[in-house]
């Protein structure tokens, strides 16, 4: 029957992931035994669903028995000193991800804002000014959608609005007029980043106040 | 003596000659295979249960592995038994009206 081949695989696979679990030395000799009392198990007495049922659970718990208990299959065990090993080794490579992870999450975060300091200190471009004033105005707006609203959302996209706005007004002040001194360009573009970055504090004071206060519901 | 043991020795010593596969004393002893294996490998070792390899009668079989007790597995077992029976016996005696439930092999 199609059904009970299928069972018969399944089976067959979760004794072989029991059998993963046993010391070499027996491994292979418990695969066979129990890869031979599967069918056995699903020719014996009983309606097809019994016997199926049977023999996945005889499949099943041979992976528990393994799990539990692989030292004493055969006297032979891996030993503590390999467990702690192994937990040792998967601790170390956590840990690794963790460093990695976390200079790319900051840098992530920091990306505008590198970007920002970068355009004010090489003279700023139109097209990297208009596109913050543009974006800092979508996401203006989108906070004033009820359900997207909150203030740290709106504190930020005001942060973005003013930096993009501070950059495009250099731009156009020193290339578009063609007049100003240089004082007047270090001016307008280190107070247009000051309230800038005042703005993006407030949203990040505004964020950390909301996690650790206590929620209401 | 643990209960699952105790089932696995009233089966064996049911016949002593005969000689057993995994699946058999599972459906005699109503143990599961993650209990009756480990305990089998364990008996092994100490040398109580000895195991060979057997070719089934049909055709397409796989070869199956059948326990039998050794001599020193029907001695241990007969004297654990009989010693558990004593100690019941006693305590049944000390207390007349606790029930002590008997394993499913007593019970047949």
């Amino acid at each position: 029957m199609r059904g009970e081949r299928w069972a018969l695989r399944a089976g067959e696979l979760l004794v072989s992931l029991a059998s993963r679990r046993l010391p070499p030395g027996i491994r292979q000799e418990r695969y066979q035994e129990w890869l031979a009392e599967l069918p056995v198990i699903l020719r014996d007495r009983g309606p097809a669903p019994v016997r199926v049922a049977r023999m996945l659970a005889f499949a099943a718990d041979t992976v528990r028995g393994a799990a539990l208990a692989p030292e004493t299959y055969h006297g032979t065990h891996r030993g503590k000193a390999a467990k702690n090993m192994r937990w040792l080794g998967t601790g170390l490579l956590l840990l690794g991800g963790l460093l990695v992870l976390l200079p790319v999450a900051a840098l992530a975060l920091l990306y505008p804002e590198i970007r920002d300091i970068h355009q004010l200190a090489v003279g700023p471009s139109l097209a990297y000014g208009v596109s913050g004033v543009l974006v800092g105005l979508v996401l203006l707006a989108a906070t004033f959608i009820p359900r997207w609203y909150n203030p740290q959302r709106r504190w930020f996209s005001v942060s973005k609005l003013v930096a993009g706005a501070d950059l495009s007004l250099r731009w156009v002040v020193a290339s578009l007029l063609n007049w100003g001194h240089p004082l007047l360009f270090a001016i307008i573009s280190y107070c247009g980043y000051a309230i800038s970055v005042a703005c993006l504090g407030t949203a990040t004071v505004l964020t950390v106040r909301s996690l650790f206060r206590p929620q209401v519901r | 003596m643990t209960a699952p043991l105790e089932r696995v020795f009233r089966i064996f010593l049911e016949d002593p000659a005969t000689r057993r596969y995994g699946y058999d004393v599972m459906k005699a002893a109503g143990l599961p295979s993650g209990t009756l294996y480990p305990l089998l490998g364990r008996l092994e070792t100490q040398g109580l249960v000895s195991s060979a390899w057997e070719t089934p009668g049909q055709d397409g079989e796989r070869p199956r592995r059948y326990y039998h007790l050794t001599s020193e597995g029907i001695e241990v077992a007969r004297l654990e038994l009989a010693q558990l029976s004593a100690r019941r016996s006693a305590e049944r005696r000390r207390a007349p009206g606790r029930r002590v439930r008997p394993a499913p092999a007593d019970a047949r």
